[in-house]
């Protein structure tokens, strides 16, 4: 083979080696088998029950605070539609102070102001549907006054349904998390070919033979490319399997979706791996390494969940790193992508794949990169961790910042719940890493020691109850601006005299099991 | 006779977790079928020496060649001609002894990699346990394999560095005689240690190596007449407490 470059030679002897060594390993075919093939297409079905579930509960309390058991309703309105509730349903009203909304009535015209929270926006669909409930009372009297049946004004009986309800949402959920199984195995194996081949020692043994160093470099990076493309597409093959033998949740997926899904894996696959062997290497030692990938694993997460949102992919988005992938992907899957788009996000894609594997080769190639060795005791002395967790902290308050607010204007709920959820995971791996809990062997899934898991374990139950129970807990706080009572402030609704309907907006279904049949607005 | 290591001038400092010269303008050479010993305590700088020479880092400031190539212009070459080990260095737990010593002779670029790889197995005992993976060998069976390792493609000079740290006396006795070995083949070793001992049983000549710096390079005879202490141990201290008193 002497007619090959020595880096190319190097490469194509480590390359079945390293491959070797990694298939041996028993937590490798957790990272490349079990999780993609079994764990993804279950955490889609699972994510997308618990979504449904969430909205439904959404829904129900949205139906109990706009029916309130104690029959209160804080809202301001002129005596004679006061009248009409105490006629409709008996809704005994509070004292203006801190009205959610405000009713005005000049003649034939009606006003309704109010406020965008949620509490605010239920009372105000409360009081629409009352108007509405009133305005059909006398336009029914008017007509039996003109001897005309009330079934003459309606042509047609108009029922509503939410559809909402039994979408399958699964098929938003299948970029995001096959980018966390990959960059999951990407660290994993990340981590076992260069932090943990440096502090066995191997490394060094092997940086003292003949092997051309670039070539070392590069087999090292092919390693974790090839295993987490292998996770990427049998996590295809997974959800493609699992969605033919109709698992709830999981979308069915034709040749051509599947193919552009495998496409789309290829492409986050490279940006994955560049980006963990960036962090294998750059970390002084293997603790830390694990610690920081577990945290950094949330970065890419935020921008491959994307195609869950509302947002469009357009040449600005396009431009986005592992976002326009998650977009595209999801377009592709609702059959409404573009071959144009396709071609520019392939090639975006292909250009930041590029970009980061070229970073990541000129960081290793820094003198010193590969064998960069502080134990752990020296690092506390120089503040290493009390700076590290001050890192990890601000990134989660960093992310709540920039991304939170956009997120919680195009969906407040799942808003203010991921919002919360960085928060407290990035404030319980700050903690963990200034205490020094073992929370790295857990977040890297490298050694499955049962304390660990259990931390695991319990932090994963807690975390998204906390937060919903943190979102629950705030309403009652959101502060219901004074000016609403007295008109200067908020949104309103307007109902015109005849037949102009209210633009009811964001009206919740409040004909449910928890609300009394008679009381069902529409 | 003919220096197969030259070294003049060698410096290196790191600025991470704290600023420290480890390394401060040593220099020596090394001739061929010579032990030459690097005697000092943890943190003096010898690994820190010994890594430059084995091109893993490279020298801030200073020169040295090994067997003619420069360790910061031809590292490769310099690879080559050098088998490397150390206390930390490690086997891959998850190939067997016979897979890792073949894998390290492709990499090595051994003519005829199978057959060198028997003589090896052979040569250093490791039959009966030649099949089974690194992970479950003792820590004497995994230093005979590491020493097969760097062998393996027959340099002309070994860099060990504190090679018998964590061995029992059987293990360490078994190294001790490969390196005696290696100088009756005439070639060129450079051994650090902080074992007295040892330094005195292998090396011709020894460099007192402390705080990055060669306080005193000759014989053992030599440096027991400059110091008048009889034990190696002595001499070592009596040339640290004449520097601090300087």
């Amino acid at each position: 083979m002497s007619f090959l470059p020595a880096w190319l030679e190097t490469l194509v002897v480590l390359l079945p080696g390293e491959l070797r060594m990694q298939l041996r390993q028993r937590m490798t075919v957790v990272m490349v088998l079990l999780l993609p093939v079994v764990g993804l297409p279950a955490a889609i079905s699972g994510t997308a029950a618990y979504q449904s579930s969430v909205a439904d509960v959404e829904r129900a309390t949205r139906a109990r605070e706009a029916y309130p058991v104690d029959n209160q309703l804080p809202v301001s309105v002129p005596d004679e539609m006061a009248a009409w509730i105490r006629e409709t349903d008996g809704l005994r009203l509070v004292p203006p102070d801190e009205a959610l909304a405000t009713v005005q009535m000049d003649g034939r015209q009606v006003t309704v102001r109010y406020a965008p929270t949620l509490a605010s926006t239920q009372a105000q669909a409360r009081l629409v549907s009352v108007v509405r409930r009133q305005r059909i009372q006398l336009r029914d009297a008017a007509l039996a006054t003109a001897g005309i049946p009330s079934e003459a004004h309606y042509g047609l009986e108009v029922a509503e349904e939410d559809v909402d309800a039994g979408k399958p949402r699964g098929a938003v959920l299948i970029v995001p998390l096959a980018m966390l199984v990959m960059l999951m195995t990407s660290a994993f194996t990340a981590l076992d070919v260069l932090t943990g081949e440096r502090e066995r020692g191997t490394l060094e043994t092997l940086l003292t033979t003949g092997a051309d160093r670039r070539g070392v470099i590069l087999a090292k990076t092919a390693v974790v490319g090839l295993f987490t493309l292998a996770a990427g597409w049998l996590g295809v093959v997974g959800v493609a399997g699992a969605g033919a033998i109709g698992v709830p949740g999981v979308p069915a997926l034709g040749a051509a979706q599947t193919a552009g899904l495998a496409f789309a894996v290829a492409l986050l696959a490279a940006i994955a791996s560049s980006l963990a062997v960036a962090f294998a290497v750059s970390a002084p030692n293997y603790r830390s390494a694990s610690l920081t990938m577990g945290a950094v694993l949330l970065v890419p997460a935020v921008p491959a969940g994307l195609g869950a949102f509302s947002f469009e992919l357009t040449p600005a988005m396009a431009m986005v790193p592992i976002g326009n992938v998650s977009l595209a992907a999801r377009d592709a899957l609702a059959g409404t992508l573009s071959a144009g788009d396709a071609v520019l996000v392939a090639l975006v894609s292909l250009a930041w794949a590029a970009f980061a594997v070229g970073v990541t080769s000129g960081r290793i190639a820094s003198e010193g990169a590969l064998l960069q060795v502080q134990d752990t005791a020296a690092l506390r002395r120089a503040g290493f961790f009390g700076r590290q967790a001050a890192g990890i902290f601000g990134l989660s308050l960093l992310l709540c910042w920039v991304v939170g607010g956009p997120v919680q204007a195009v969906d407040a709920t799942w808003g203010l719940l991921g919002t919360e959820l960085v928060l407290i995971a990035g404030l319980g791996l700050a903690g963990g890493a200034w205490v020094g809990l073992p929370l790295g062997d857990t977040l890297s899934l490298r050694i499955p020691r049962p304390p660990d898991l259990v931390l695991a374990l319990v932090a994963g139950l807690c975390a998204p109850g906390l937060g919903y129970v943190v979102l629950q807990l705030q309403e009652p706080f959101l502060p219901v601006p004074r000016t609403l009572a007295e008109g200067r402030n908020g949104q309103t609704t307007q109902t015109g005299g005849g037949g102009a309907g209210a633009a009811v907006r964001g009206a919740p279904a409040v004909c449910g099991a928890d609300v009394p049949k008679a009381r069902c607005s529409a | 006779m003919r220096a197969t290591i030259e070294v003049e001038g060698l410096t290196k400092r790191f600025v991470s977790p704290v600023p420290v010269t480890a390394v401060d303008g040593v220099s020596f050479t090394v001739h061929a079928g010579e032990v030459f010993g690097l005697l000092g305590p943890n943190g003096a700088g010898k690994t820190t020496t010994m890594r430059m020479l084995s091109t893993l880092i490279r020298p801030d400031e200073g020169r040295a060649t090994i067997a003619g190539h420069d360790v910061a212009t031809a590292p490769a070459a310099v690879r080559r001609s050098i088998g490397y080990l150390s206390a930390s260095t490690g086997l891959y737990p998850r190939l067997t002894a016979r897979e890792l010593l073949h894998y390290f002779a492709r990499i090595q670029g051994v003519a005829d990699p199978a057959a060198r790889v028997e003589a090896s197995i052979a040569r250093f005992g490791l039959e009966a346990f030649a099949d089974r993976r690194c992970e479950h060998l003792s820590t004497g069976m995994r230093q005979k394999v590491s020493i097969a390792r760097c062998t393996l493609h027959d340099p002309p000079v070994l860099i060990l560095d504190e090679p018998t740290s964590g061995l029992d006396v059987l293990v360490a006795q078994t190294l001790l005689g490969f390196v005696e070995e290696a100088r009756a083949q005439g070639r060129t070793v450079v051994y650090s240690t902080h074992v007295m001992s040892e330094a005195e049983r292998l090396c011709d000549r020894i460099a007192i190596v402390h705080q990055g710096r060669i306080l005193a390079l000759d014989t053992l005879d030599a440096l027991r007449e400059r110091t008048g202490e009889r034990y190696l141990e002595g001499v070592f201290i009596a040339l640290v407490n004449a520097t601090a008193a300087a």
